[in-house]
């Protein structure tokens, strides 16, 4: 029982509880307590890789797949903090209730992870939920972020009412809920019961409530509002983390207990990833908001997440994985660049606010050019090899039409980030844009990976297949 | 003895018109909560069924912990709705559409 | 086993019965004519100042979301208490956790003074 304390759950929680307490004491200095919440992060990514429990414990797993994934989570909520303390620090809305409350968030997501049962998995979820309505409605004072709150707490509350209803369901005609034997079960029944109808409804209503919490194409109206309603640095917590958590519980859900009703989802998850694509595609031509682009550029690529996982093969699964890794990591990039920036004493709003930033501040201009020629697919950068992945399995699988119409999406949306780019390097505003400091160490590293990793993809090729690799371990 | 199925249909039809009072309702978020609110309570009333009808204690031992999830998730809702009422002066449903691109 | 609930379902019957017949009576035999004056809110011979539906104070929102919390630890702690004999050791710390993790939410919210009502 004892090696559960070094879990880097347990570190957290019992920590951050600490944290909580502290903090109302020593009102007075932020910086002590942000140090302390960042120790914390530090302290239990160490035990993720280095402790692994070998006991087996029914409803939660422990595995290589899991604690890597997890230490990937914390180095990046390290990295995001590092940028919303500066970023928070300058708008004069410094809490510490940000962080602990991240934090959480940030608990519920590897709970999630480690889910092995559906009970545990909706507890994670609603953790992870919870946080994330409290944060998109951290900014008080502003219409549009309580709005925000409000709308995605509506929606996430309905998703999670699906979710419960597709869990009920599938606990009522397999008898468990846990995934080993839900896996059991399922693959004795007989393809034309009621039972079997019970299974497939119930996994419908899990799929919509998780595309949702994904952002995935007909569940994405939430997506582009809540990106702009909230700060910025909600906006990288809820671009990264909460995806690479419900990516994860896709792929454990869909490959241990549904994994014989996968001739059902795979059509489900290659039209939600085709849908997604074309939508996060097209109606990111239209948007003025910098934010929003974002979301919609944030939609199409989950569609290529779901598209791979819905080859339900081997490369399909690597590409799915690789690309997830590398979304959350461009993602980290992109909007860490918009949280240095402000203009007229608020964040970036429109993408003409960053008219001339090459003139005022090369550097960042140099940044978002890498960030951007990577998203929009460009050959050097490591998100060209991304999506080279997918459309390579999709391909192998002999989808040709499907991989026509991907390259075409990829190339429309080639489009708008290279009009970020004109925008930064061609038009001139006369206007004051600013920056907290000259450069950020952190966050040149961030981008210097995109390229680097991008000129050497054997590094991370190596990382994902050893990833997949112990992947399959478990799942069979 | 009641059969099961009619248990079920009743939490769908709960469940259901849960849905629907979140979609057509067009007034008060308040209105909102409470569809939110009979959303797992069908939910709560599906897994006791189901529970019972296995035999089996984990619907119930279930149903404790989204009750509490729920009431942790009510809470939340209430303080946004009020952080939304100090901002706007309204809670209706109408009013939420500032955002739009 | 229903058999047992017929006496309810009798008195529930008696009293939707009483009640309608009371009601009806009025309705049928009371005279009516209603005009703007007689369906126009009293309110001490003025005009009404404002909508009837009163506005609460926002304080008893906050009292009401502070209740929630609390008020469904008892939802725990009830079965808990019944199977305390049965659980041991184990189950008694896990009850002395979830417990010391609502104090803590309570001595943040008296530090923070959401319980002060000025």
């Amino acid at each position: 029982m004892f090696d559960l304390f070094y879990i880097p759950e347990i570190i957290l929680s019992i920590g951050i509880l600490l944290v909580i307490v502290i903090d109302l004491y020593i009102e007075k200095q932020k910086y002590f307590s942000y140090l302390l919440i960042q120790f914390l992060i530090i302290l239990a990514s160490f035990y993720a890789l280095t402790e692994v429990p070998t006991h087996a414990y029914s409803s939660y797993e422990f595995s290589k797949f899991t604690s890597l994934i997890k230490f990937l989570l914390l180095v990046g909520a390290l990295i995001i903090f590092h940028y919303t303390y500066r970023h928070l620090n300058y708008l004069n809305n410094l809490k510490i209730e940000y962080f602990t409350i991240s934090v959480l968030g940030l608990i519920g997501t590897m709970i999630m992870i480690s889910a092995y049962s559906l009970l545990m998995l909706y507890l994670g979820i609603e953790l992870l939920s919870l946080a994330l309505y409290a944060l998109i409605g951290f900014n008080k004072a502003s219409k549009l972020s309580s709005e925000a709150a409000i709308k995605y707490y509506i929606l996430g509350a309905m998703s999670s009412g699906i979710l419960l209803f597709g869990i009920s369901l599938i606990y009522g005609f397999t008898g468990s809920i846990d995934y080993f034997e839900i896996a059991e079960q399922i693959s004795s029944v007989n393809n034309n019961s009621v039972q079997f109808l019970g299974i497939i409804f119930g996994m419908i209503f899990i799929t919509a409530s998780l595309c949702f919490k994904f952002g995935a194409a007909p569940f994405h109206i939430w997506v582009p509002d809540i990106y702009q309603g909230s700060l910025v640095s909600t906006t990288i917590l809820l671009s990264t983390l909460p995806k690479v958590a419900v990516f994860v519980v896709f792929l454990k859900l869909y490959f241990i207990p549904f994994i014989t009703l996968a001739f059902i989802w795979s059509d489900i998850l290659i039209f939600i990833g085709i849908a997604s694509i074309v939508i996060g595609s097209i109606f990111a031509l239209t948007q003025e908001n910098m934010k929003r682009l974002l979301a919609y550029s944030a939609i199409s690529n989950i569609g290529f997440i779901i598209l791979a996982m819905g080859l339900v093969t081997d490369d399909g699964l690597n590409a799915s994985l690789y690309y997830t890794i590398v979304y959350s990591f461009t993602a980290l990039a992109s909007f860490g660049i918009i949280t240095h920036i402000t203009s007229n004493s608020h964040g970036i709003e429109d993408i003409s606010d960053l008219a001339g930033l090459s003139k005022t501040h090369p550097y960042f201009a140099i940044l978002i050019l890498i960030t951007m020629l990577s998203s929009a697919g460009i050959p050097p950068l490591i998100g060209f090899h991304a999506k080279l992945m997918v459309i390579q399995a999709l391909i192998n699988n002999s989808y040709i039409i499907l991989s026509v119409l991907v390259v075409l999406m990829t190339v429309i949306s080639a489009y708008y980030y290279l009009r970020i780019i004109k925008t930064i390097y061609f038009e001139n505003r006369e206007n004051l844009i600013s920056t907290y400091t000259r450069n950020n160490i952190l966050l040149s590293i961030n981008v210097i990976l995109l390229l680097g990793l991008g000129v050497f993809p054997f590094i991370m090729f190596d990382i994902t297949s050893y990833l997949a690799s112990i992947l399959v371990d478990i799942s069979i | 003895m009641i059969p099961i199925s009619y248990y079920l249909i009743l939490s769908t039809i709960i469940f259901t018109l849960s849905i629907a009072g979140i979609f057509i309702n067009r007034k008060n978020i308040l209105v909102l909560l409470m569809s939110l609110e009979l959303m797992f309570l069908s939910v709560n009333f599906n897994l006791i069924t189901l529970g019972n009808y296995l035999g089996d204690l984990t619907g119930q031992v279930f149903v404790f912990f989204v009750l509490t999830v729920v009431a942790a998730e009510s809470a939340i809702g209430l303080a946004l709705l009020i952080v939304l009422f100090r901002n706007k002066k309204s809670i209706d449903v109408d009013d939420l559409s500032e955002l739009k691109g | 086993m229903l058999y047992e609930y017929l006496p309810i379902l009798i008195f529930l019957a008696l009293a939707l019965l009483f009640a309608t017949v009371m009601l009806s009576a009025g309705f049928i035999f009371g005279g009516s004519n209603p005009d703007d004056e007689k369906n126009s809110p009293y309110e001490c011979g003025f005009e009404p100042f404002e909508d009837s539906r009163m506005k609460f104070d926002v304080r008893f929102y906050l009292v009401a979301i502070l209740f929630i919390i609390f008020d469904l630890e008892i939802a725990f702690l009830f079965p808990w208490a019944v199977v305390l004999d049965h659980i041991g050791l184990e189950g008694y710390l896990a009850m002395a956790i979830f417990i010391f993790i609502l104090l803590i939410g309570f001595i943040y919210e008296w530090k923070k003074g959401a319980l002060e009502w000025d």
